[in-house]
């Protein structure tokens, strides 16, 4: 009997189980996490967010964006975007701009995180606690068309 | 999904009438040749299909493109079909002894693959819009390309609004962004089946390629190792360019190695196109380009050493080139014209690049998380036993290394080319800008992904079939009984 054939037969049907048995385990984990998933949900939220603003956006061509994630974050400016828009807790969120863009696409808007825009969307996410009231900033190059509430704003910028 | 699915199968029929251009004169195709020819067609439509895209927006909206395609593909036909009448009927020859352990793989690797079907379509709802890259830039970039007026437009909102990611190229948006034009809406599914198509074109080109060199046991180890890979799997659902990009470079480089035989030698050209539309879909793409073009001067160089052909060398250096042109136009437009603030950071940071060259303790990192990802990358949280490298290492232990191959032999060359790509991605490492921990933890399994397929190909190429596994007898025949071994022996020494 030759041995080492044989085994080398089992080996080479060893692995090919090993591989479909990763599929198995692939299937089972999707099984079990799909139950209890939370939906990250980045994008829905955004939507959401999106479809409030979209009425005060129509034949707007000059749409800004600005946010933040904290209190300190938004202290002491006066929504001009921060250069780079990555500062402190703000970069763990710098993708937040690329998202609203995302959620707005499709329906045209197209908003810009570089210059001073006509119209300016402020988009806090509370946070450390902090009212929201307390960070709707005083400014004297906007006054504020729209309070959607968390968080959620709408400014044009004064003539 | 009819749409998305029209606009793929329009530009894999481009693919397809191109790549009749450069098959081989008068020969029917085993099925290894027509799966690996399939495979190749639907890659280079994509490709094709991209790039005249791109040019298009310049003087139209996306919605016009679809009839445009259409209409580029039916020509194509025509023409192909007069000029090749015999090979627009070509279909596969029938294969032949099928053996038992190829039935048993073969059902194995459907099961497989209806079970990853069943994970998307639980996995798909879950997460439409894809993992974080998927909608911060790929798909981003996509709805931009839909919803503006033409490529100008399109990227200067996006520009605007994304930043430096909009220097990413082109090839992932755009072909997204023609197959929401074919249905006139954002359809969810378009990305994730431009991912999963790029998954089962990469599928079928290393078992069309293996399959064709090695066997067909071979070729269907090769699909298993794809399929036994969860991160190959998880990352199709992500929506990222990483599937698409491993694609062009697994079929770069099945084109190098059929092209060093002298009935594929016009797929030279595909060479050069699929090798500059690697750098047209990420830009790690950029340095596979440098190093397929090296591996190629290298081969053009030696095959004229060995043969003072100068007029052969020529042939294969125009070939090259010409493959290459069309993209590497497009793709030098795009770099210089679009991108104008493309990062630099060799002219700004020069000076930090020498403290990088010269800092060992990166050298350590690197090297550190390069052998750890080796054997994980693959896993994904799933399951320890899908390491990837340990099966292939395993499956090398099994089958022993095939004595004929050396280094200069065609079927090195994607060891070679693959290990020049890991020197390559560690040689980034070292000089990154960007935190070295916090790149390699984000990047370094991707990379491993992008030259999965590659390593694929090099590890079965340099093995021995396991056809022969199988074909020896286990049980050997005993000898006849008259005739002692002893007895034998004696007269032999007579």
């Amino acid at each position: 009997m030759n041995t080492s054939l044989l085994f080398k037969r089992i080996g080479l049907f060893v692995i090919a189980l090993v591989c479909f048995f990763a599929v198995l385990v692939l299937l089972q984990k999707t099984i079990s996490s799909s139950a209890r998933y939370q939906r990250l949900d980045f994008v829905s939220t955004f939507e959401e967010r999106a479809k409030v603003l979209l009425p005060f956006l129509a034949n707007e061509t000059s749409i800004g964006y600005f946010f933040a994630v904290s209190y300190e974050a938004a202290k002491g400016r006066n929504f001009a975007p921060p250069p780079g828009y990555a500062d402190g807790e703000a970069a763990e969120n710098s993708a937040r701009g690329s998202l609203m863009n995302y959620a707005m696409r499709p329906h045209g808007a197209i908003m810009n995180l570089e210059e001073m825009t006509d119209i300016l969307i402020v988009d806090f996410i509370q946070n450390q606690g902090k009212p929201l009231s307390q960070l709707h900033i005083r400014s004297t190059t906007y006054s504020l068309v729209q309070d959607f509430g968390n968080g959620l704003s709408i400014y044009r910028r004064q003539r | 999904m009819i749409a998305t699915l029209s606009s793929f199968m329009a530009s894999s029929l481009i693919g397809a009438c191109i790549l009749t251009f450069f098959l081989p004169k008068n020969a029917k195709p085993s099925v290894g040749h027509f799966v690996l020819y399939l495979a190749l067609a639907f890659g280079l439509g994509v490709a094709v299909s991209s790039l005249i895209l791109f040019v298009f927006l310049h003087f139209s909206p996306i919605k016009f493109f679809p009839l445009f395609e259409v209409a580029c593909a039916l020509l194509f036909a025509i023409v192909v079909m007069l000029k090749f009448p015999v090979k627009i009927l070509w279909l596969p020859s029938r294969p032949q002894n099928i053996t038992i352990p190829e039935t048993i793989l073969s059902v194995i690797i459907v099961a497989a693959f209806a079970i990853v079907l069943l994970v998307y379509l639980i996995y798909f709802p879950l997460e439409p819009h894809g993992k974080w890259d998927a909608w911060a830039s790929w798909n981003s970039a996509a709805r931009f390309i839909y919803g503006s007026m033409g490529i100008v437009d399109s990227y200067q909102t996006f520009w605007k609004t994304l930043g430096a990611q909009s220097s990413y190229p082109w090839l992932y948006p755009l072909s997204v962004a023609k197959a929401w034009a074919y249905g006139g809406q954002v359809e969810q599914a378009a990305p994730l089946v431009f991912n999963a198509l790029f998954g089962l074109a990469i599928s079928g080109v290393v078992f069309g390629f293996l399959c064709t060199v090695k066997g067909r046991l071979t070729g269907l180890f090769a699909v298993l190792f794809l399929l036994g890979c969860p991160f190959f799997s998880l990352h199709i659902l992500a929506q990222y360019a990483d599937i698409a990009l491993a694609y062009y470079f697994v079929a770069a480089l099945v084109t190098l190695c059929l092209a060093t035989d002298k009935e594929h030698g016009k797929f030279l050209a595909l060479l050069g196109a699929f090798a500059t539309i690697a750098a047209w879909t990420k830009d790690e793409g950029l340095l596979f380009l440098l190093v397929i073009f090296l591996v190629f001067c290298i081969y053009v160089g030696r095959d004229y050493a060995s043969e003072k052909r100068l007029k052969d060398s020529g042939t294969k250096v125009l070939l090259f080139l010409g493959g290459a042109l069309p993209g590497l136009l497009l793709l030098f437009y795009h770099k210089v014209f679009f991108i104008e603030r493309a990062s630099s950071f060799l002219s700004e940071q020069s000076r930090a690049l020498i403290d990088f060259i010269l800092d060992l303790d990166r050298y350590a990192t690197v090297v550190t998380a390069f052998i750890k990802e080796a054997f994980l990358f693959s896993v994904a949280n799933v399951t320890f036993m899908s390491s990837g490298i340990v099966l292939l290492i395993i499956y090398a232990l099994v089958v022993g290394r095939e004595k004929v191959v050396s280094w200069r032999s065609p079927l090195a060359l994607p060891a070679v080319v693959t290990l020049l790509m890991l020197g390559g991605y560690f040689a980034v490492f070292i000089i990154t800008p960007a935190p070295l921990q916090w790149h390699l933890d984000t990047l370094l399994n991707r990379l491993y992904l992008q030259l999965f397929p590659l390593m694929i190909v090099a590890f079965l190429a340099m093995l021995k079939a396991p056809d022969a596994i199988f074909r020896e007898k286990v049980f050997l025949d005993l000898p006849p009984k008259t005739m002692p071994l002893n007895k034998n022996k004696r007269k032999t020494r007579r």
